[in-house]
């Protein structure tokens, strides 16, 4: 029977802190689910293979986002995708941008569920249709009978009143 | 413009690059500029990156839902764990735990929709024309087929299936006609007893076990079959989130549509399947499998389009019916 050693268990705890923050980022860049899924097994692995290696005074956030960031570039070129459409030097900006807020947004976003269960109609169904089922601003207006303008502004609104309702929590939050 | 207006104009602007990067609407100038934004300013670069973790956290709420509302609150963090887990063995001492999205009222009432049609789709005859999409959506040009090998390099080239056609019968009865690149035409089909398969050369291979030769039919290498709507609407069913979609006119009938996206824990198949139906006869007019898995190469996306309604001599799903009598014929098993 294998056992878990120390190590990985070490290894494990790390990367359950840290990948909601990696998902983030590697999703930001590729812009594709089942892709970001690829790259995140790819990151994973990596990871752990290369967590005897780690200096484990350094934070662990930043040592897996330049992970990342590696397994991005190889991902695409093996792929033979089309070249990452943002810039080299912006893909390196957001990693570090990522390990900076990451583990701050991650707090805060525990609020996010309570904040999603109040979505009713339309911002429900915008939600549900771009997230759920992953469909494109066009196809969500042709689906809920919109401008594909409307419905890319109807989704920045929910957002950004999801962003609102968070931050309200977390200040409600700190007075408590 | 004053100062203030000008400082929300460009957070609006700026606001509009963030959200328009994460939805994939951007063209490429405006991801150049998204680009230039965050590469010179670390604020902006922070702010994007809080906004892509929120964009990530609501896919995450969205999408959990199999193990409870209230188990998905408090686990959301380790479900997307999982998803990267998997690949390592540690996954398993961590459980095993599935996705499956929850479903709204509208998704309810489209699974109640396709369940109806599964039980009254005919099983007719059908003949279908079906076409390659290109990643934009549109059909290929001969010339982009020209340019593209569907076949791994080094194997031997596989009729392609852009303009191949398929007719459709009863019990399973079919035929497939495609047409390679060199001009030669290539039949498999079966009578719902038989398989085979036709060369424009060499022998005409027959087999017993009618599945043998209905790999190439479109969805049949990803579990989701055509040739028997009732196999392939279930199929759906178990394996897809479905919602209502737009209604239209196609030829002249008015006809429904279902949306139908690929499970987050389900592997195979097309990422997303649209379906246009009749209502009342539950005939598919159109179907789009969309984003097929390119492993073994072959289009992105195809869309199989109702052409005739006609019956069908019964022999055109014989083999016998497509080549010279004096054709070499092995039988496989």
């Amino acid at each position: 029977m294998l056992l878990m050693d120390d190590l990985t268990r070490l290894a494990f705890a790390d990367w359950t802190q840290a990948q909601p923050v990696v998902s983030a980022y590697v999703q930001a860049i590729v812009l594709d689910r089942a892709e970001r899924d690829d790259v995140l097994q790819d990151v994973a692995l990596a990871v752990l293979e290369s967590y005897p290696g780690y200096d484990r005074s350094r934070p662990f956030l930043p040592w897996a986002m330049g992970i990342a960031r590696h397994a991005i570039g190889d991902s695409l070129r093996r792929r033979r995708r089309r070249p990452v459409s943002i810039a080299p030097e912006a893909v390196e900006a957001l990693a570090g941008a990522f390990a900076e807020v990451g583990q701050q947004e991650r707090a805060a976003l525990a609020h996010l569920a309570d904040c999603v269960a109040k979505l009713e109609g339309r911002a429900r169904e915008a939600c549900d249709l771009r997230y759920r089922l992953d469909l494109k601003p066009v196809r969500i207006a042709e689906l809920m009978g919109l401008q594909p303008n409307t419905a890319s502004k109807l989704l920045q609104r929910v957002r950004e009143e999801l962003r609102a309702c968070v931050e309200q929590r977390v200040r409600a939050e700190g007075n408590a | 413009m004053s100062d203030s207006e000008h400082r929300a104009s460009e957070a609006g602007e700026w606001a509009g690059l963030m959200h328009g990067m994460l939805d994939g609407t951007l063209d490429d100038a405006a991801c150049a500029r998204f680009a230039a934004e965050v590469a010179a300013d670390p604020a902006r670069a922070r702010e994007f990156a809080r906004v892509a973790m929120l964009h990530d956290a609501i896919e995450r709420e969205m999408t959990a839902g199999a193990i409870g509302r209230s188990t998905a609150r408090r686990s959301r963090w380790t479900l997307s764990v999982r998803r990267a887990a998997a690949a390592v063995a540690i996954a398993a001492a961590v459980g095993v735990l599935a996705f499956v999205g929850l479903r709204g009222s509208s998704a309810n009432a489209a699974q109640a929709e396709l369940a109806r049609i599964a039980s009254i789709s005919p099983a007719g005859q059908r003949t279908y024309v079906i076409h390659a999409l290109r990643d934009d959506g549109r059909q290929r040009g001969r010339e982009q087929r020209r340019a593209e090998p569907t076949s791994p390099r080094g194997a031997r080239a596989q009729p392609s299936i852009d303009e191949a056609t398929l007719m459709v019968g009863a019990s399973g009865a079919y035929v497939l006609v495609r047409t390679g690149e060199d001009g030669a035409r290539t039949v498999s089909g079966s009578d719902g007893r038989l398989s085979w398969n036709v060369p424009e050369r060499g022998a005409v291979r027959v087999s017993r076990d009618p599945q043998r030769f209905r790999g190439a039919l479109p969805g049949e290498q990803h579990d989701l079959p055509f040739v028997d709507p009732k196999d392939g609407l279930e199929a759906l069913m178990r394996s897809y989130d479905v919602v209502p979609g737009p209604s239209r006119d196609i030829d002249g009938h008015a006809v429904r549509s279902l949306v139908a996206t690929r499970r987050a824990d389900v592997q195979r198949g097309p990422k997303g399947v649209e379906l246009w139906y009749d209502p009342d006869t539950a005939v598919i007019r159109r179907m789009e499998l969309d984003r097929l898995p390119q492993a073994q190469g072959g289009p992105r996306a195809v869309v199989l389009e109702l052409l005739d309604e006609s019956p069908l001599d019964p022999r055109q799903f014989m083999h016998e019916s497509h080549h010279d009598a004096d054709r070499v014929v092995i039988t496989e098993d």
